[in-house]
């Protein structure tokens, strides 16, 4: 009745999806490239099948994770005013309410901005580089777990829109030019959404999960 | 083939939170691909929920009184809430920079509040309709509930600007820690709930 797990089109060892948002099982089809499977019942999107999956997500995460060390070493925000400039860097930014006593902001801008963003992007790293090397790392299944924790605390797009909004802000009082950062970070927001896009999480747990047996379900 | 209206839960499956291995394990024991704990439901997921959106509600109120930044011009202060920050980029004619602030800090956290709260009033009283629609406004909340943080960013990067200059300076205020309390927590509640509850409740099986 079940297919085994090493078929590498069926990307679930025991054949059946139950959908993340209303529970319903659904049997697996044969995973064509690119098709997408939404649950016939409440139309979440269950799995997506996204062609080369891990190569492709490892080398846009790269690409992201080296766009993220140039934002933190340039400046986001040039402030022109009577011949002065005074520029900010993104941990400066996050930095400056500690002055104020406000290190709780602190510490949710920091880990938001650039803790989560950047441990994200490493972990992932960890486990797709050798995956597409197919070798499995020590400490994938932690890994990934971590890099899954993670992701929706990450906050670059959110911070661009703040960026953005700061010039706007300040444009009547001051010249505000976007540094090299901010492109930076625009880099990072798109390359790292496409790289989310890529990740086809089925594949990757098939690869560095434990194998699981059918006996499990009957 | 599964029946049309067969959950995994009616299976005597569950789905790993974490790897969505669909297995007989059972509650509390280890999901056998990736050793995460898997179980049906959230544990305690009303509960949670329900702590985690009232106490964002409550403090939703001293995080629209507080002002979230002051502009000192001159040497006199003018304190600023959330919504005052919207009215001065309406004034300033920025329509469109003003609508988007708008919705991240206003129209987000306050929308997130209601529809936590329908959801679980629907949940609990075991509503039979709406059900893709309540999926709906389930996933806007998931998608957008993390924009309002835009405030909490805007206000460290105008601080860190202009502290030093002779013609102004921004201090934050009050207001951002507990505007940045209300996002994180509507954010916790959002996980906290557990959206398959919409459909045990309408199929009588909470």
């Amino acid at each position: 009745m079940f297919r085994g797990s090493s078929s590498p089109l069926l990307p679930n060892p025991s054949g059946l999806v139950a959908c993340h948002e209303c529970d319903l099982l659904h049997r697996l089809p044969t995973r064509k490239a690119g098709s997408v499977l939404s649950c016939r019942r409440c139309g979440a999107v269950l799995l997506q099948n996204r062609p080369d999956s891990i190569p492709r997500t490892a080398a846009l995460t790269l690409g992201a994770f080296i766009l993220f060390a140039v934002v933190n070493g340039f400046p986001l925000l040039i402030l022109k005013i009577g011949g002065r400039e005074t520029s900010l860097t993104l941990i400066e930014g996050a930095l400056e309410l500690g002055n104020h006593g406000m290190w709780e902001v602190v510490i949710v801008v920091l880990l938001t901005s650039l803790v989560f963003p950047a441990l994200h992007f490493l972990v992932l790293l960890y486990v797709l580089l050798p995956l597409t090397l197919g070798r499995v790392p020590p400490g994938a299944i932690t890994g990934f777990k971590m890099a899954d924790m993670v992701a929706p605390w990450g906050m670059i797009g959110v911070y661009l829109l703040g960026v953005l909004v700061a010039v706007v802000k300040l444009a009547d009082l001051a010249t505000v030019v976007p540094g090299v950062a901010a492109y930076a970070l625009g880099g990072v927001l798109v390359l790292g959404t496409a790289a989310g896009r890529a990740l086809d999480h089925e594949m990757v747990w098939n690869r560095i999960g434990k194998s699981v047996s059918c006996h499990l379900l009957t | 083939m599964p029946s049309s209206h067969l959950t995994a839960r009616a299976s005597g499956l569950v789905r790993c939170p974490t790897c969505a291995l669909v297995s007989g394990t059972r509650d509390g024991l280890l999901c056998p691909r990736c050793s995460s704990s898997v179980q049906r439901r959230k544990p305690d997921s009303l509960q949670r929920t329900w702590a985690l959106t009232l106490s964002a509600g409550i403090l939703y109120v001293p995080a629209n009184i507080y002002p979230i930044m002051t502009v000192i011009k001159m040497g006199s202060g003018e304190p600023k809430t959330i919504v005052a920050g919207v009215m001065a980029l309406i004034e300033a004619n920025m329509w469109p920079l003003a609508l988007i602030v708008f919705i991240a800090s206003v129209i987000v956290p306050l929308g997130k509040i209601i529809i936590l709260l329908y959801l679980l009033i629907s949940v609990q009283i075991g509503l039979k309709t709406h059900l893709k629609e309540r999926m709906i406004l389930y996933r806007l909340m998931e998608t957008f509930g993390h924009w309002s943080m835009v405030d909490i960013f805007l206000v460290t990067m105008l601080a860190t600007l202009v502290k030093t200059g002779s013609w102004a300076t921004i201090e934050p205020g009050m207001g951002v820690t507990f505007f940045g309390t209300v996002v994180i927590l509507t954010l916790l509640a959002a996980r906290a709930f557990d959206p398959r509850l919409v459909w045990d409740s309408a199929h009588g099986h909470l």
